[in-house]
């Protein structure tokens, strides 16, 4: 319990906080490995990673779609890990958008307004229409108000709709004008054509039966020892304002699903039912479902990836847009990397499970911590080849080209080394389940040989019973049986890798950004120092730019050249890689060397 | 004269489909009318004279000059000013089928809806033995449904009009509604309604109970008339089993596929069949009216439960 207070004492201004969440499916599959991330008031926070990365399971654990195996979910403190998710406070938009397709526009914005309870204070609306009704007399007179009564009544609307009508127009509560309207009827048709003249006469007749009512409702509410704050509100005995959960008026849904739909440019469309509409509108509608909940954490689950390119560039500024308007709070879920890096302002890249690496896009973008969000992030994705590093030149190497490497980098070399020696001996003296974890997490950022978790395989009834009576017998076999023995050898392989590169310079994962690699025209007959003299493999023309591939220590490499450079067949490049640029990653583990 | 000519001319793709028009309307009419020929027998011989039954029971039509609505007549109130069988019989099967249309429904609603959107152990297993049961057929529980009615009967001691008629109608209408392929024609269709809509209601607020009212059947609507044909056309056509529990009970308790079949098929008076044409033809009614509604939902449903998916 001291370690709980200790929590909130340090989490002032965190607002959503996921801690160390797990999800373990029920066939045994592990979908997320401990993500662990404090998110602070009007954030807008992205998931990115490639599909089947976990990222829409951690947003369903938030939203309470999916149960949490581990972990707690607090909001503003308050755990919600057990509270079904209409409690949670959040809204989720889907990648389907998922309307209702029986229900037009206007009822699949008011949905959530129609089903819930809402907490209101309880209005005598007797007294709080005659004050109103009062109040509009006295400042726009009778005049005004009989010709805002024809202009609308004209129509030969019903009743109800005509007060409703009145409530906006006037700007006052539907049981003011409702009173208005009522007044308004038991005058005879001639005073109602003469109001012009006859004003003075209906005006002190008017206030007269106002008057009346207000003094028999107070006359009554004394008898009853109800009290009333100044704006009418019913007070406890204790003199706060009596707080009573209940439905909304048709009324006050009408208001709000219209200001929602004025918001969001939907007013035309109100009446169409989804399978009328365009892609882009129905992604509006559920955008507009999410806000009219008025929740503080917003959910997005791919809610751009059935859009066509051009509206998911409209539709991506819209939604940071709305985000700042209404001060929300977003967790956001893509896998497109773009779109991460222009809406977010915090990026969490995930792999398999696992969380790379959290930080703003900036960070993500100019300090990845792995090869894996090296590779992932940026367009194109940044260069990666293998070099060999020499420590005696402190340059790394590929068949005679070197590019020198920063002075102190030797030392970091060495540091390195020294670190991940010790954490692999650590894993592999014991092989508990975190060391098995942290193993995992190696092989989801290299990609490399994914270790088959324990899946149940999908199978008729018949084998499943022949294995239910297998494993009773196997039972005792199973025990002895090390279920971890892959990644046991993966990690006496890694120690032992790491290990053999101490003692000379080895290979090492050299990335570049293709914006950052310094290329220019090789002219014939100059002699280029310290520059890479290729022939492209192909050239591509963006417009104000080449994207420029060639081949560099066997792989395809990618740069940009400025198009004022004409670049023909048979012409040749000169790279040069700036030591500053550079991003050495180490091949065993696939983390930075820095 | 010459414009005229070149707009007659088809082209050949157009020849071609008109030949297969009419190849096809041929075929098909061919086809209707074998179908419909008993129908139109019926509805000819319910206008026949007496004589003209006797006489001439090959014609499909009475005699010219000898048609006759006298069948018609004495449906409602007989020859001795009483109130006839007909209305009695028409009743009894209009409210029985009335009910177990609805409660099929229900029961098909609800069983797939827990099936499908809740998470419960030995879901696959209540389904799968579901299928199974498909398997039987409904004739074996003829004999053993049929002893045990018999049991209850006298178990409860029943023996008046009312308490007969209450434990018929019980019995023909509850194990009615529980028609395993209605079910699994709801669970296909509740399949295809995407999981997120449902999930999204969720988060909206929305209990099960509402998202079952307000967002699921009114979906299902297509399927429920579908179901509601079905089950109209299974229990309103229902004989062997009205008829095994009505037997000796009197005709006041038949419905009027029993009444049909017993009360003039055993029948040998000449009149009596004129009256029965007729009453088959009144008993058609009903059905002709469920069908007209549902029949374009119930082509569209049955192509949505059936392809998607």
């Amino acid at each position: 319990m001291i370690t709980e207070n200790e929590n909130i004492v340090n989490d002032k201004d965190t607002f959503l906080s996921l801690r160390h969440l797990v999800k373990v499916y029920p066939n045994g599959e592990k979908a997320v490995y401990d993500f662990d991330l404090e998110i602070a008031k009007n954030e807008f926070i992205v998931i990115v990673g490639p599909s089947g990365c976990g990222k829409s399971t951690t947003l369903r654990m938030v939203a309470g779609l999916e149960d949490i195996t581990d972990g707690d979910v607090y909001l503003q403190n308050d755990l919600l890990n057990y509270k079904p998710c209409k409690d949670r406070k959040m809204a989720i938009v889907f990648q389907s958008y998922a309307l209702y397709p029986q229900m037009n526009v206007y009822q699949n914005i008011a949905f959530p307004l129609t089903i819930n309870k809402y907490p209101a204070p309880v209005v005598n609306e007797t007294l709080l229409s005659v004050a109103q009704v009062k109040k509009l007399l006295e400042s726009i007179g009778i005049e005004r108000i009989a010709k805002a009564i024809f202009s609308q009544h004209s129509k030969r609307m019903k009743r109800k709709t005509l007060v409703e009508e009145l409530a906006v127009l006037l700007d006052i509560e539907p049981c003011s004008s409702k009173l208005l309207v009522g007044l308004f009827r038991s005058l005879d048709a001639a005073t109602k054509n003469e109001i012009a003249v006859k004003k003075d006469v209906v005006l002190s007749e008017w206030l007269k039966k106002l008057d009346e009512k207000e003094a028999a409702e107070r006359t009554k509410l004394q008898e009853s020892g109800v009290k009333l704050n100044e704006k009418f509100h019913v007070l406890n005995d204790d003199g706060t304002e009596k707080i009573v959960s209940r439905k909304l008026t048709r009324f006050e849904i009408r208001t709000r699903v219209y200001e929602t739909a004025d918001k969001l440019d939907l007013t035309p469309y109100l009446d169409k039912l989804p399978k009328e509409l365009s892609g882009g509108q129905m992604q509006r509608v559920a955008l507009g479902r999410a806000i009219i909940k008025n929740v503080p954490v917003f959910l997005m689950d791919e809610p751009l990836s059935n859009l066509d390119a051009k509206l998911r560039l409209t539709m991506r500024s819209e939604i940071v847009k709305l985000h700042n308007r209404i001060n929300a709070t977003t967790i956001y879920v893509t896998h497109d990397q773009v779109e991460a890096m222009t809406m977010a302002t915090r990026i969490v890249v995930m792999s398999r499970g696992f969380v790379q690496q959290i930080g703003t896009p900036e960070e993500i973008y100019g300090d990845p911590v792995n090869v894996f969000v090296a590779r992932f992030i940026g367009s194109p994705s940044m260069n990666v080849f293998e070099m060999e590093y020499d420590k005696s030149k402190n340059a790394y190497t590929y068949g005679g080209f070197d590019i020198p490497a920063s002075k102190s980098f030797k030392a970091k070399y060495e540091s390195f080394y020294a670190e991940k020696c010790a954490e692999f001996e650590q894993i592999n003296a014991n092989f508990d389940l975190t060391a098995r974890e942290k193993i995992l997490k190696v092989l989801s950022v290299l990609g490399e040989n994914k270790v088959k978790a324990q899946t149940a395989k999908k199978s008729n009834l018949i084998t499943r019973t022949v294995n239910f009576f297998k494993s009773i017998a196997k039972k005792k076999e199973k025990e002895k049986e090390d279920v971890w023995e892959k990644e046991r050898t993966v990690a006496k392989e890694k120690l032992e890798q790491l290990r053999s590169r101490t003692e000379k310079g080895d290979k090492v994962l050299i990335g570049i950004r293709p914006e950052r690699l310094e290329i220019e025209k090789a002219e014939a007959g100059k002699k280029y120092d310290g520059y890479y003299v290729v022939e492209p493999t192909l050239t591509e023309l963006l417009g104000g730019e080449y994207s420029v591939h060639f081949e560099f220590c066997g792989r395809n490499t990618v740069g940009k050249l400025d198009a004022k450079y004409k670049l023909k067949a048979g012409d040749k490049i000169a790279v040069k890689f700036s030591a500053a640029d550079l991003y050495v990653f180490d091949p065993v583990t696939g983390d930075v060397i820095k | 004269m010459q414009d005229a000519k070149i707009k007659k001319r088809l082209t050949k793709s157009q020849l071609t489909t008109r030949r297969e028009k009419i190849v096809s309307f041929i075929v098909l009419a061919i086809a209707a009318l074998i179908f419909v020929f008993p129908l139109i027998y019926m509805v000819g011989t319910s206008f026949k004279s007496d004589l003209d039954l006797q006489m001439h029971p090959e014609n499909i039509f009475p005699t010219p000059g000898q048609w006759t609505i006298k069948h018609y007549t004495g449906f409602f109130i007989n020859g001795d000013g009483q109130l006839d069988n007909m209305p009695k019989w028409m009743f009894n099967s209009l409210w029985s089928t009335a009910l177990t249309c609805g409660l099929t429904v229900l029961i098909d609603l609800v069983v797939a809806y827990v099936v499908v959107f809740l998470r419960w152990k030995g879901k696959q297993v209540f389904m799968k033995s579901l299928f199974a049961w498909m398997a039987a057929p409904t004739v074996i529980a003829t004999a053993p449904g049929l002893a045990l009615f018999q049991t209850v009967k006298t178990a409860l001691g029943v023996n008046n009009f009312a308490s007969t008629y209450a434990l018929v109608y019980f019995w023909l209408t509850i194990p009615g509604i529980v028609g395993v392929f209605n079910v699994i024609l709801m669970y296909n269709f509740f399949k295809t309604i995407p999981i997120d809509i449902i999930e999204s209601a969720k988060s909206d607020g929305a209990s099960h109970f509402k998202i079952f009212l307000k967002i699921v059947c009114p979906l299902a609507k297509s399927t429920m008339l579908v179901i509601v044909l079905f089950t109209f056309a299974a229990s309103w056509n229902n004989l062997q089993g009205p008829q095994l529990l009505m037997a000796g009970e009197g005709q006041a308790i038949q419905t009027i596929t029993v009444a049909l079949a017993e009360s003039y098929g055993g029948s040998s008076a000449w009149g009596a069949q004129g009256v029965s044409m007729a009453t088959a033809l009144f008993s058609l009614i009903p059905v002709l009216i469920i069908f007209i509604f549902t029949q374009n939902r119930m082509i569209e449903g049955l192509a949505s439960t059936g392809v998607k998916r």
